[in-house]
């Protein structure tokens, strides 16, 4: 038969023969419906009013954006809200050429991530309210040099009419180029 | 040798055997699961029933498709009529296996132990293997922004990129030596001989992600032989001694920290480190394999494993100090760039080369410097979790 | 309660999985193809059994024999199903039946025809093949009740 299988450490298929090659094929069926839970229900029904909430934690000082009611670190209750700003710096950013299904985008897509600024609240370099968003009014050179990194962003809402409650409310978040 | 922790029996590697990786194979989950456990029982002189517990490991049942796929495959794995428990942490699953398998001989409940890992990510194939981890998001922080996996890993890249002020030509060179280590590897999957601008003219997915700077979906497993002290004197001449494990998590946001330095692999290296006795991980460790599914990964995590100063690592690659002849090899199996990346199975396959390279039986592979303390790593989920384990021989 | 729970409908990522037999179930199918039922071999310890795969799961060595089964198959268990998977009730109930081969290990799951009350544990069956076929368990369409029952029973 050849040498045994386990000596010869399995059998890789090419592409072609896994194409063609005697196999089952199904599709999974599972459909979720996903509960927003309390904190990120309010949040984002304040989006949706066109404001940032998040809740803040009395043992390490942070803000958490998006809320939640428990701190992870501190495992404590979280009872106060606060109302963040819409304006913050960018932590970093990259340029994405391929969409989420892996196909190349007609026009590269820059993601990030924002360190929002809460009025009356300061954070370390460590630990600080940060969001993943698309960032605007950037070029792809702009982070290929990283002269984006630490750049003030502030957010470009949807319409009011447009907003339902979802983190897309915010359309993207708009470098502010002194 | 001292370790910091009172348990009923040392713990030791006494075989190890892994499938090749590739991008497809023919077997099924439970027989890819078999060939290695079958090669480690194999490689210690020992029969299915002389195990007493089995241990085994494996990422999302997503991948291959099969809910509860530990139990799916345990049957290859040997876990017949035997205590089984299945483990998973993501990407740490690898060497958070013999973590486990470590707490099933030190606390004397078993003691022979086959520890088994396995991955065939290949059945995901309509799309596309990581079309799994459009599940790993937050499904309303960051799912509607229809997220692309590769976004995470550049942006954690660039963070480090900026605040280490290493570019992508130092990063790219852990690809060309890992990639390299891996010619002289039979298991390996994504063997080559490559220079830095190969990386760097390779197709630009996520900037600063280029295609070579990513290692490849795969199937595979892995496997392990663990035992007690006692059996360990009988069965070999040569035990390797598990003398440190360490394992921490993270949060999932992510998002709200420093990304250019992996604290949570700092407190699980400083857990392995204290159980070992090692005061001086950077004079102490001779040869390590850290997690290196991206190339900056293993900068990364040489740094957060404290086995380089911060933001040294590039530095350190590009003297060749981490080179097979080098003064502290780093993946000498050519890595999870080199060999593959069947999730779970690739930690434990870094596992399995310290345990040969601690007995001098990696072949081609095997390096220059004369090894007695080596170190493996994982890690996994969103930025989440750090495995490790120390090895001596 | 001043806010209101939000709800969002998520699907599964992958579309379809596939799924390959190994080596000895590529053969396995093959051999199904050309309507015959095989089992496993093991060389070192002689165990036999199905559905078939590389290694024998009573000694852990090596199988790459298949043999053809002599016996005739009969039911070891049936269940009978009267709903589908959405709760709906079926036109007709499916029998789901247990198949065994006397001296072989392990067994088949698959479709019964037969009237439900001429259904008995231990009945000899036979298989029924589809004519189009293309290496799979449902190349057998179903299996009937032979007539004669097993003398075991």
């Amino acid at each position: 038969m050849g040498l045994s299988i386990r000596i010869r450490g399995g059998t890789p298929l090419r592409d072609e023969e896994f194409r063609e090659i005697i196999k089952e094929i199904d599709s999974p069926r599972a459909r979720y419906n996903m509960a927003a839970g309390e904190a990120y229900s309010r949040f984002f029904e304040s989006l949706r009013r066109g404001e940032i909430l998040g809740t803040y934690c009395p043992g390490c000082g942070l803000v958490h954006i998006p809320p939640k009611i428990y701190c992870p670190y501190c495992f404590r209750y979280l009872t106060k809200w606060v109302r963040a700003s819409d304006e913050g710096r960018v932590v970093t950013a990259v340029v994405s050429y391929l969409s989420a299904t892996l196909e190349r985008l007609e026009k590269p897509e820059i993601i990030g991530i924002i360190r929002l600024d809460v009025p009356g609240y300061r954070f370390t370099s460590y630990r600080f309210p940060g969001i993943l968003h698309r960032i605007c009014g950037a070029s792809e050179d702009d982070v290929k040099s990283q002269r984006i990194f630490d750049a003030r962003v502030k957010a470009r809402w949807a319409p009011e009419d447009r907003r339902i409650g979802s983190i897309n409310d915010i359309e993207c978040f708009e470098v502010m180029w002194r | 040798m001292k370790t910091n922790i009172y348990v009923k029996s040392r713990v030791a590697i006494v075989g190890a055997g892994m499938t090749l990786f590739r991008r497809r194979m023919l077997e099924t989950p439970q027989e890819l699961a078999w060939i290695a456990a079958r090669r480690a029982l194999d490689q210690a002189g020992l029969e299915l029933r002389d195990i007493d517990c089995v241990v085994s490991g494996s990422a999302p049942d997503a991948f291959d498709g099969v809910h509860l796929k530990g139990e799916y495959y345990s049957e290859g794995a040997g876990a017949i009529r035997k205590p089984h428990v299945r483990v998973f942490v993501g990407g740490g699953t690898g060497v958070f296996v013999p973590i486990a398998a470590w707490w099933h001989v030190a606390s004397g409940l078993c003691r022979r132990v086959l520890v088994v890992a396995e991955e065939k990510m290949s059945s995901a194939a309509d799309p596309h293997p990581q079309a799994v981890f459009r599940h790993i998001w937050d499904p309303f922080t960051e799912k509607p922004l229809n997220p692309n996996l590769i976004w995470i890993f550049a942006l954690e890249m660039h963070r480090y990129m900026h605040k280490c002020s290493v570019s992508k030509e130092d990063i790219a060179l852990v690809a060309v030596k890992n990639k390299r280590n891996a010619l002289d590897n039979p298991y390996a999957q994504a063997a080559a001989n490559i220079t830095v601008e190969d990386v760097l003219k390779s197709e630009l997915l996520v900037y600063p992600v280029n295609r070579l700077d990513i290692s490849p979906v795969s199937d595979g497993a892995a496997a392990l032989v663990m035992v007690s002290e006692e059996w360990a004197r009988r069965l070999t001449d040569t035990p390797v001694w598990v003398d440190g494990i360490g394992y921490t998590l993270d949060t999932s946001y992510w998002t709200n920290r420093e990304l250019s330095f992996p604290v949570y692999l700092k407190n699980a290296s400083e857990m392995a480190y204290r159980m070992a006795g090692i005061d001086r991980p950077a004079k102490e460790i001779d040869v390590a394999e850290p997690y290196d599914p991206f190339d900056y990964k293993e900068l990364h995590h040489l740094e957060g494993l404290g086995l380089v100063p911060r933001c040294k690592a590039a530095e350190m690659t590009r003297e060749g100090v981490t080179q097979r002849d080098g003064d502290l090899p780093i993946c000498p199996s050519g890595g999870l760039l080199g060999v593959g990346n069947p999730i779970a199975a690739a930690g434990l396959m870094k596992v399995a080369e310290i345990f040969w390279q601690l007995r001098g039986e990696a072949g081609r592979r095997q390096v220059k410097k004369s090894v007695t303390t080596g170190l493996a790593q994982a890690w996994g989920d969103l930025m989440q979790v750090g495995t490790v384990v120390i090895l001596r021989r | 309660m001043s806010w209101k729970p939000v709800v969002r409908e998520i699907e599964m990522e992958i579309k379809a999985y596939h799924y390959t037999p190994g080596p000895l179930g590529l053969r396995w199918l093959e051999a199904l193809k050309k309507g015959l039922i095989m089992a496993a071999s093991c060389d070192r310890c002689g165990y036999v059994f199905i559905p078939p795969k590389i290694y024998c799961p009573r000694c852990f060595s090596e199988v790459t024999q298949l043999v053809e089964i002599k016996e005739k198959p009969h039911l070891a268990s049936y269940t009978v199903i009267y709903k589908d998977f959405e709760g709906r009730e079926l036109e007709k109930p499916i029998v789901l039946g247990l198949i065994r081969f006397r001296g072989v290990a392990g067994g088949l799951i698959h479709y019964i025809e037969a009237p439900i009350d001429r259904i008995t544990i231990g009945a000899e069956l036979e298989p029924v093949f589809r004519r189009d076929r293309r290496g799979s368990i449902t190349d057998i369409e179903f299996f009937r009740i032979s007539g004669a029952r097993s003398p075991n029973d």
